[in-house]
């Protein structure tokens, strides 16, 4: 990244601020270059000064895992804290782990400290309810089923599923994206998306070696399926005489307009889904390093409560731009990203 | 994603405790399973979560034997069903809970209530429950 971006031409002051304060060091250094040339930004000095002054964060990584013990209270018999040794307890571990990962995704590319980005601890609890089949963030938590062992296994099986339920905090602390219709869709893609680079970054994975599955191991091996959803082909993740079929669209052309699910929200997050995973992997490398950078900054910055999947195109065609230059080849990925799902940024 | 019909032999297993309280509760059970207010129909829906997969499953009294039409008409009656609103949703944030849609239809009335999971009634688990294990099974 060098000073060529052209980074004040297009983001608000505003933005500049929330990156220069809140990003990685790699968008620090571009947000407050910007900001010096800034004539417009009034409130410059401090916001330099502020961070010149390396304010500490409040807290850091704090993780804590309870056990519901087949019960629905929240949160439940405190297992494992943070530092604390394994408990044996699989799921408890499991959930420990990935929150653990999906803390340090958020913390080593994006700058992010935990959910709230002040150290929000990060509660979970496993073992809610009997043979519950769900893994849901109530507003303040992570809470994992058993699963009934039919269908479904344990929820913490899978490490993109926890990085979606705490991604799910993000998104409830910054866009705010409500959870219905288009905006509801897009909120669980950006749990999708933040989940995939979760396990993606844990694994070492460039765009094109990953297999783009969310729930990759939750479905029992009597399912006829290898996951909840395709980020790579939506509709394809399972076929099965109980579960049914895969609904999710990949284009808004197969736009599932709907009154369950919220208004589809599980269903048409395909389409953002599928602009994601072209977009990443026509960029190349590592999927959190530019797309993933791409997609934060759009859902910190530009998003709103109501946002679309157009506004979504616009707002990360635009942020494309602004970091890695109007034209460039990242830039071009995201607009025929959209345009391949049947979203023309505008 | 077919919808399952609950069968008569399906639902005896699932009841068999039930019916033991309903046998205290409704003595004298409708001699056969339309009743006096005729057949029940009942579908259920379940919706999002995580997973995202849909069930659902529809029921019909005269298809059960008369025992069992009577604990369906009774779970229906305890869960004061026709006064339910047509919507019951939770008042907290979050997201991937499951989405209930809940439909019961006799000769003279039909309701429809969409239930978010964390505003389901108590009185409707046991009916919600059974309807689930109905939509689990492979068709």
């Amino acid at each position: 990244m060098t000073s060529r971006v052209p980074l004040h031409c297009i983001l608000p002051p505003h933005i500049l601020e929330h990156m220069a304060q809140r990003g990685t060091d790699e968008l620090k250094r571009m947000a407050l270059h910007a900001l010096s040339l800034s004539g417009r930004f009034r409130g410059q000095r401090e916001a330099i000064g502020a961070l010149a002054a390396g304010a500490p964060s409040p807290g850091g990584k704090r993780r804590t895992v309870y056990d519901a013990k087949n019960g629905e209270d929240l949160p439940g018999l405190r297992l494992r804290g943070e530092g604390e040794p394994k408990t044996g307890n699989l799921a408890a571990d499991e959930a420990y782990d990935a929150a653990g990962d999906t803390y340090d995704l958020y913390h080593d590319v994006f700058g992010r400290n935990s959910v709230d980005d002040l150290g929000l601890r990060l509660d979970s609890t496993v073992h809610y309810g009997q043979q519950y089949d769900n893994a849901f963030w109530n507003g303040r938590q992570m809470v994992y089923g058993d699963g009934d062992g039919q269908l479904f296994n344990r929820f913490t099986i899978s490490l993109d599923v926890i990085g979606h339920e705490l991604t799910h905090g993000v998104t409830q602390y910054e866009a705010g994206l409500v959870y219905s219709g288009q905006p509801g869709a897009l909120n669980e893609s950006m749990s999708d998306v933040f989940g995939c680079l979760v396990k993606q970054k844990k694994l070492g994975q460039t765009a094109d070696k990953a297999d783009w599955l969310i729930g990759q191991g939750l479905l029992t091996t009597k399912v006829k399926g290898q996951a909840l959803r395709s980020m790579a082909a939506p509709g394809t993740a399972y076929d099965d005489p109980v579960l049914g079929k895969d609904p999710q669209p990949a284009r808004m052309r197969d736009y599932v307009n709907t009154t369950s699910d919220s208004g589809g929200v599980h269903i048409n997050s395909g389409i953002p889904n599928h602009a994601f995973y072209i977009a990443a992997t026509e960029i190349g490398g590592y999927a959190w390093e530019k797309a993933g950078k791409i997609w934060y900054v759009a859902l910190t910055t530009l998003l709103k409560r109501r946002s679309t999947f157009q506004n979504a195109a616009n707002a990360t065609f635009q942020v494309a731009g602004t970091l890695f230059g109007a034209g460039s080849h990242e830039q071009q990925s995201v607009s025929r990203a959209w345009a391949a799902v049947d979203i023309n940024v505008k | 994603m077919g919808d399952t019909q609950v069968r008569r032999g399906g639902l005896r297993p699932m009841l068999s405790g039930l019916l033991l309280i309903a046998a205290c509760v409704s003595p004298t059970a409708e001699p056969s399973g339309a009743g006096r207010e005729g057949p029940m129909h009942i579908e259920m829906e379940r919706t999002g979560g995580v997973t995202g997969v849909r069930f659902a499953a529809t029921m019909d009294t005269d298809t059960l034997t008369p025992a069992e039409a009577a604990k369906v008409r009774q779970l229906v009656d305890d869960s004061s069903f026709f006064r339910l609103p047509a919507r019951l949703t939770a008042s907290t944030p979050g997201a991937d809970r499951f989405q209930y849609r809940l439909t019961v239809r006799t000769a003279d009335r039909s309701h429809t209530v969409d239930i978010s999971e964390g505003a389901l009634p108590a009185a409707l688990r046991p009916l919600i429950d059974w309807l689930m294990a109905e939509a689990r099974k492979p068709r």
